[in-house]
């Protein structure tokens, strides 16, 4: 008997015995599969596009929350102990920063002291109806959160000290950018017009030297609302 | 990878043989999930996991014979399942085929073949499932089911080897 022939054999014995393998299973009596309505909403997605709920499904949540960013947000945390222009007795309790726009990117470009000390745990105390907090990563110098409701849309914040090393920029896709502020915060309103694309906010908070950002599919007057709500969980031990 | 992603699924064609293998197969994965895992949300995401395999491998899926699509699909969720209970620890597996060795002897015809072969040992099934049924590489099924590659290339190796003493044998019916 040739190998061919042999996995000829092989594989039609293999699906006899599954075909055995299925009848019986019809006829037993185990429990019943009582779909919940989170089921029924993935059965439904998948059947309406297949191949963007298979992505969505294969990407772990951070990256599904951060995939729908209405613009590309890249962050350049860079190691601590970065070479620093200034003397110490010249950069101490020094904080700036600068917004940079030129062409589809705006940088926020940092400089003053290094802050080595761990971010306090901040959150959105007046979420939407549904929300809740799903994850939460905290990284040197950056905390990313994820709110996500039933239907798997998602509130996205992160915030990170402002500190020389450090930088910010987000690439536009033919966002609107628009000035805003946030209680007394100076900040800045990214716009798309991408369909399904969500918005942005970003503020900062110079008092406490952090940069927050805040991305969702919102409007700004709701995304402002829930900026202002943003206030400290828990600070660092 | 990505390219792949982005050519599978995209007619509307190939959207409507996947909702219509939907509806004819979901009840039966959604049962044997249930079946073998007892708990509703564990059957949910092996249901959907199954569904995540089912679009992954669409190409292939008009070079199998519409009187194979089920098993093919039965075999993927019951991978799933299989998967799920190795995570829990819930599942042990057993990695003796001595027993049916000896049972080898006494298999007289294709049904006697059939039937042994749908009591080999689960580790045993499954290369052979993926490996045979599903097109699997060994790497991918040492992946999935947590053993080495030579481990899968052990059993898959054993199982042929004994359909061939059984085939091979005097007598015997296929």
């Amino acid at each position: 008997m040739t190998e061919q022939e042999l996995d000829r054999i092989m594989h039609r014995v293999l699906l006899d015995s599954m075909k055995a393998e299925a009848e019986q299973a019809g006829e037993d009596q185990g429990p019943s599969f009582e779909p919940t309505a989170r089921h029924k909403r993935q059965m439904r997605a998948m059947l309406e596009d297949p191949r963007r709920w298979l992505r969505r499904r294969e990407r772990p949540l951070w990256r599904r929350a951060a995939q729908r960013a209405a613009v590309i947000l890249l962050m350049c945390i860079l190691a601590f102990g970065g070479v620093m222009a200034f003397s110490p007795a010249a950069r101490a309790g020094v904080i700036r920063w600068v917004m940079e726009r030129y062409g589809n990117r705006i940088d926020f470009v940092y400089s003053g002291e290094q802050n080595r000390e761990a971010l306090p745990e901040y959150g959105i105390a007046e979420l939407p109806e549904g929300y809740v907090e799903k994850e939460r990563y905290a990284a040197p110098g950056n905390v990313s959160v994820i709110y996500e409701d039933q239907n798997e849309d998602f509130i996205y914040l992160t915030y990170n000290y402002m500190h020389q090393g450090a930088q910010i920029y987000f690439t536009l896709n033919g966002d609107d950018v628009s000035d805003i502020m946030v209680g007394q915060m100076k900040g800045q309103f990214l716009e798309s017009h991408v369909p399904g694309n969500s918005n942005c906010l970003t503020w900062i908070d110079e008092d406490k030297n952090i940069q927050f950002i805040l991305d969702g599919n919102w409007g700004a007057v709701d995304l402002l609302h829930m900026a202002e709500s943003v206030s400290l969980c828990k600070t660092p031990n | 990878m990505l390219s792949f992603f982005l050519t599978v699924l995209e007619s509307a064609a190939d959207r409507r043989l996947f909702a219509s293998i939907y509806e004819q197969h979901h009840s039966k994965m959604e049962r044997i999930a249930i079946n073998m895992l007892k708990n509703q949300g564990d059957a949910e995401d092996a249901v959907q996991n199954a569904f995540m395999q089912v679009i992954r491998n669409f190409e292939k899926i008009n070079q199998i014979p519409s009187e194979e699509l089920p098993f093919w699909i039965i075999s993927i969720v019951k991978n799933e399942c299989y998967m799920i209970l190795r995570k829990q620890k819930r599942v042990v597996l057993v990695d003796d085929l001595s027993l049916f060795a000896e049972r080898a002897a006494d298999v007289p015809d294709y049904a006697a073949l059939v039937d042994l072969f749908s009591n080999l040992p689960d580790t045993y099934r499954q290369v052979l499932e993926m490996k045979v049924l599903l097109g699997y590489t060994d790497k991918e099924i040492s992946a999935r089911l947590g053993i080495t590659e030579t481990a899968v290339s052990t059993r898959a190796s054993r199982g042929r080897q004994l359909l061939r003493d059984i085939l091979d044998k005097e007598g015997f019916q296929l």
